[in-house]
């Protein structure tokens, strides 16, 4: 169905593109009285949430400063990776002698804290994790501890104090 | 124990580094203006200086000073001198600005899309980044040149020197207007100005289509093939808007095209060319014909398309986002300077934006009063005369020979109100380019033969009997 008012249809058309695309360089105008929404990154750390899942850690308990991991080996069955071992102690039981998370394998998935019965194994939010080699990024138990106020620390912003691992006197085996 | 494990600070998230400000939008407009006022004096500073050490007094130096200081020498030999050197001093000017002004065009385009894009932009190197782009053309400059396997060493050596060339020479008959026609600059002022720009710009599609084929690779070619053909599309409507303004000006010369739009703001082309008053007849009180007020309007809405077409073809031209298809990223790598590296890449860089730089030259000169300001005709007279005649003595040398008496130093107004108005010009470029995105090959070519071509056609021949009937 053609009417004779079409030969005026390139024109109507011509003008809509041009109102369309002086509305759209007027949006962009506006954007100059923003301010700016990216973030100034080395200089000027992001503020990221409390429960972010980042570099993984081990609490220590904040009242006696012993650690909490009983080498119960949950995070390492339930861990998709396979990125955690965890050594028991030769001679003191519930108490892990070596502990090695790495995190070049670890996708952050966060499950070791959720299974986790002492609340040792933790995120915390430090993404700045690049090191040299690979073999740098495997941390030992050393490296994955925190100290006594750290740990504290996480406790308080956490709301809660963790149950302290049932103490057994400490049997020499053998 | 890891430092790192110690220093975490769980609960305020992270450990404090070097503590910046919140940026503000005020802020960063306001770092941006610094940034153009210090470079555009610089680039101004720069222009100057190498004409005025090269051009400005070259016939005092050649007919008088130098058969003073050596009698014995021939006088027709210091004749020929000048005449070499007044052939040679404004592309010497040239060749010094277009560095210096490519230089901070790359930075305000990035640091005025930030503005746009609500991003801070490079403010790294220098304060506010203002050394960015320096720092980038050094590492060009050290970058190792390749040629990929199979590649034609000849064209793919010519290609980058052949895109810059015709770049360098279009930009000889803007310094006539910019400078007033001063000293060694009279021989830029060409008669035919807007012919002689628009057959060295067809000059550098070749060359893009040179790169892309020398360059054996698909995408490249591609990508010159594509530059051909927008430039065969799109040169079209450029030259007929062009050809609307010699209409209105009555001829072909930059400099008489700009002097033809004196007298201020309402004698633009952009806004009718002086004939903005006669809209006035329209209104029924002031008892004049309704005709010609009608007639009127009809001119300014074409002067106004005009200078919307000029800017659309002008920004096809010279492959700009939203018509830089022959370099688009997602669909052709880099396009037709994908394999090139280090200078030559530099070299394209370069002369793009030189390009970018005399189309919105043009733009000033045909639509925006070119080197004149802004204000009434007896104003910038009063101006001009408070500045051509100007005599200083300089600490050591005094007046040297009577070189710095009866100065005409109205070069420096007229240079700098081109300059702000290029940039200005520029700055509406990068606006669109935050604006738009990239057209499809078919869109564009659709939109250039089925609309643009089509509309400057038929506001030509509107032109023509508005023009019978007005009578500039």
């Amino acid at each position: 169905m053609s009417s004779v008012l079409d030969i005026f249809k390139p024109i109507t058309k011509l003008a809509d593109g041009l109102y369309n695309i002086f509305l759209g360089m007027f949006t962009v105008a506006k954007h100059t009285t923003r301010d700016p929404i990216t973030g100034d990154y080395p200089n000027k750390m992001p503020e990221l949430y409390a429960r972010s899942r980042h570099r993984l850690a081990l609490n220590v308990d904040p009242i006696s400063g012993e650690h909490l991991c009983i080498a119960c080996k949950q995070c390492e069955r339930v861990c998709p990776d396979n990125c955690i071992s965890v050594i028991p102690h030769d001679n003191v039981k519930a108490k892990s002698s070596q502990f090695y998370i790495d995190h070049g394998l670890c996708m952050f998935c966060g499950l070791c804290t959720e299974v986790c019965p002492t609340d040792c194994i933790i995120n915390t939010v430090d993404f700045e994790m690049s090191e040299e080699t690979r073999e740098d990024l495997v941390y030992d138990i050393k490296k994955l501890t925190l100290s006594q106020e750290q740990s504290r620390e996480y406790f308080k912003m956490k709301g809660y104090t963790p149950k302290p691992p049932k103490k057994k006197p400490a049997t020499a085996a053998k | 124990m890891n430092s790192k494990a110690v220093d975490l600070n769980l609960l305020s998230s992270f450990h404090p580094r070097e503590s910046f400000a919140t940026r503000t939008a005020l802020e960063q407009g306001f770092k941006f203006i610094i940034l153009a006022v210090v470079w555009l004096s610089l680039i101004f500073l720069a222009a100057a200086g190498a004409g005025v050490a090269f051009a400005w007094k070259a016939p005092f130096v050649f007919n008088e000073l130098l058969p003073m200081w050596f009698p014995a020498v021939d006088k027709q030999i210091f004749a020929d001198l000048a005449d070499i050197h007044a052939y040679l001093a404004p592309t010497v000017v040239v060749a010094t600005i277009i560095p210096v002004n490519a230089l901070f065009m790359v930075l305000c385009e990035r640091k005025f899309l930030s503005l746009l894009t609500m991003r801070i932009g490079p403010d790294k190197v220098g304060p506010n980044g203002g050394l960015q782009t320096l720092a980038d053309a050094f590492k060009l400059l050290f970058k190792e040149d390749t040629m990929p396997k199979g590649a034609d060493p000849i064209l793919f050596t010519l290609a980058p020197a052949l895109f810059f060339a015709p770049s360098m020479i279009v930009f000889l008959p803007l310094l006539a207007v910019a400078s007033n026609r001063l000293g060694a600059f009279v021989y830029t002022d060409l008669d035919i100005s807007l012919i002689f720009i628009l057959g060295f710009v067809s000059l550098g599609t070749m060359s893009l289509v040179m790169a892309g084929w020398a360059s054996n690779n698909k995408y490249s070619l591609m990508g010159g093939l594509r530059a051909a053909a927008q430039a065969v599309s799109y040169e079209i409507p450029l030259v007929l808007t062009m050809i609307a303004i010699i209409m209105l000006s009555g001829s072909v010369n930059l400099v008489k095209i700009s002097d033809s739009q004196a007298g201020g703001i309402l004698n633009w082309n952009l806004f009718g060319h002086g004939k903005l008053p006669w809209l006035l007849n329209l209104t029924a009180s002031s008892g004049g014909n309704f005709f010609e007020g009608f007639v009127t309007l009809v001119f300014i809405v074409l002067c106004a398309l005009l200078f919307i077409i000029f800017v659309t073809a002008a920004t096809a031209e010279v492959n700009r986002i939203p018509f830089d298809i022959p370099e688009a990223e997602s669909e052709l790598v880099s396009g037709f300077n994908t394999e090139f590296s280090g200078m030559k890449f530099a070299l394209f860089f370069l002369a793009e934006y030189t390009n970018l730089f005399i189309s919105s030259g043009l733009a000033a000169i045909l639509f925006l009063g070119g080197s004149h300001l802004p204000i009434s005709a007896a104003s910038e007279q009063a101006l001009y005369n408070l500045l051509s005649n100007v005599s200083f003595e300089l600490p050591v040398v005094g007046s040297f020979y009577g070189m710095f008496e009866h100065l005409n130093l109205t070069w420096v107004l007229a240079s700098i109100t081109l300059l702000v108005k290029i940039y200005i010009m520029f700055l509406v470029a990068i606006w669109i380019r935050a604006t738009l995105p990239r057209l499809r090959q078919d869109q564009l070519m659709e939109f250039g033969w089925k609309y643009l071509i089509p509309l400057s056609l038929g506001i030509i021949f509107i032109l023509a009997l508005v023009l019978e009937y007005i009578k500039l």
